[in-house]
C-alpha cells in the first residue's frame, strides 16, 4: 500500500491490476506519476491555470472510472492521452466562439515581448521565452484565434508529435482531413503572426 | 547551411538541443538570410506553447497563485463579463415576456373550438389502421 501516492516504481499494469482489485491507493501513485503529463497536455490548449487544474481533475476521474475498460494490449499512455484530448476538445467546443482578431488587442506586457521577438537576436528570444509569462500568453491567444478543429490538429501534430494516422484515429477524422486542418492552422497562425510583427514594426 | 536545413532546425534550436557547431551555423544563417530570420520570428510567437517541453511549462501551483494575484489587482476587468451576462439574461427575459403576451393576445381573439371536457376526455380506444384492420390496445 502506498497511501502517500509516492512512486514505488511498479509498472502501470501492476498498479491498474491493484486498483481493479479495490486498492485505490495504487491510483494515487498512478495519478502522481502521470499528472505532469496530463497537465502539460491541458496547458497546450488552455492558459487559465484554474481551468487546467479542473481539467486535470476531470481527466483523472475519468481515467479512474474507465480503468475497468482498459485493455492491456493498448499502451496506457496512449489510452490516457486519448481521454485527456477528448476532455480538452469538449471544453474547447463548450467555449466555442468566433476566431478573434489579435492585432489591436494586446495586454500591457505583450508589446515588450513583441519588441523582443521583432528586434532581439534569436538566442535572446529563446532565452527570454521561458521566463516571460506574456510569451506563453500571446502564443495561447494566437492559438485561440484558430478554429477549434484546426487548433486540435496543429497542437496534436506539433506539440504532441502525433502522426497524421494517430490524430485521425483519435479525432475520428480521415487522414486527408487531418492534413488539411494542420495546413490551415499553420497558414492562419503564420498570417496572424505576420500581421502582429508588421504592426510592431510600423 | 541552406534555408531548408535552417527551417528544419527551428524546433531543435528552440529546445536548445542543437550541438555547438550546428547551433553556430544556424545562427550565422539567420544573420545572413532575412527570409529565415523573419520565419524564425514568426515561429517564435507560437513556440512558447507549441514547442515548449512540458517540463518547461511553469509549475501549476505557481500559475494558480499568479493568476489569483493578477485577478485581485484588476477589479475593473471583472465587471465586463458580468455586464454581458446580465444583458443576455435581460434579452432572454424580454423575449419570454413578448412571447407570453403574444400567446395571451392570440387566445383572447381566437376562442378555443373544443370544450375543456372534449380536450381532457381520452381518445377512442379503437384505432382504425390504414390497412382497414382494427387495432385494439390491451385493456
Amino acid at each position: 500500500m502506498n497511501p502517500a501516492g509516492g512512486d514505488t516504481g511498479r509498472s502501470d499494469e501492476d498498479l491498474i491490476a491493484e486498483v481493479l482489485r479495490g486498492g485505490t491507493a495504487a491510483f494515487g501513485e498512478m495519478a502522481s506519476r502521470h499528472r505532469p503529463r496530463i497537465e502539460g497536455l491541458c496547458r497546450r490548449f488552455f492558459r487559465d491555470p484554474e481551468l487546467v487544474r479542473d481539467l486535470v481533475q476531470e481527466s483523472l476521474t475519468r481515467i479512474f472510472s474507465g480503468l475497468a475498460g482498459f485493455r492491456s494490449e493498448m499502451q496506457f499512455g496512449g489510452w490516457m492521452r486519448a481521454i485527456v484530448v477528448n476532455i480538452c476538445y469538449d471544453e474547447l467546443r463548450r467555449r466555442q466562439r468566433r476566431p478573434e482578431e489579435l492585432v489591436a488587442d494586446f495586454t500591457d506586457a505583450e508589446p515588450v515581448w513583441l519588441d523582443m521577438v521583432t528586434y532581439a537576436s534569436p538566442e535572446s528570444i529563446v532565452g527570454a521565452a521561458e521566463q516571460r509569462r506574456e510569451a506563453r500568453q500571446l502564443a495561447h491567444r494566437l492559438l485561440d484565434s484558430l478554429r477549434i478543429e484546426d487548433r486540435m490538429a496543429v497542437v496534436l501534430k506539433e506539440a504532441e508529435e502525433m502522426s497524421v494516422a494517430q490524430i485521425a484515429e483519435q479525432m475520428g477524422w480521415s487522414e486527408a482531413k487531418v492534413k488539411i486542418r494542420v495546413f490551415r492552422a499553420r497558414r492562419a497562425m503564420r498570417k496572424q503572426a505576420e500581421r502582429i510583427l508588421a504592426a510592431v514594426r510600423r | 547551411m541552406n534555408c531548408l536545413e535552417a527551417r528544419n532546425l527551428f524546433v531543435s534550436f528552440w529546445r536548445k538541443t542543437l550541438d555547438g557547431p550546428r547551433r553556430e551555423q544556424f545562427v550565422d544563417h539567420l544573420r545572413e538570410c532575412t527570409g529565415c530570420d523573419h520565419s524564425f520570428r514568426v515561429f517564435a510567437l507560437t513556440a512558447p506553447v507549441l514547442y515548449a517541453e512540458s517540463r518547461e511549462l511553469p509549475d501549476l501551483a505557481t500559475s494558480v497563485r499568479r493568476s489569483r494575484r493578477a485577478d485581485a489587482s484588476r477589479p475593473a476587468q471583472g465587471s465586463k463579463p458580468t455586464r454581458l451576462r446580465f444583458s443576455v439574461r435581460s434579452a432572454l427575459a424580454v423575449s419570454l415576456l413578448v412571447a407570453a403576451a403574444g400567446v395571451a393576445a392570440y387566445l383572447a381573439v381566437h376562442e378555443p373550438q373544443t370544450s375543456l371536457e372534449e380536450t381532457l376526455s381520452p381518445p377512442d380506444a379503437t384505432v382504425e389502421m390504414s390497412s382497414g384492420t382494427e387495432f385494439a390496445p390491451p385493456s
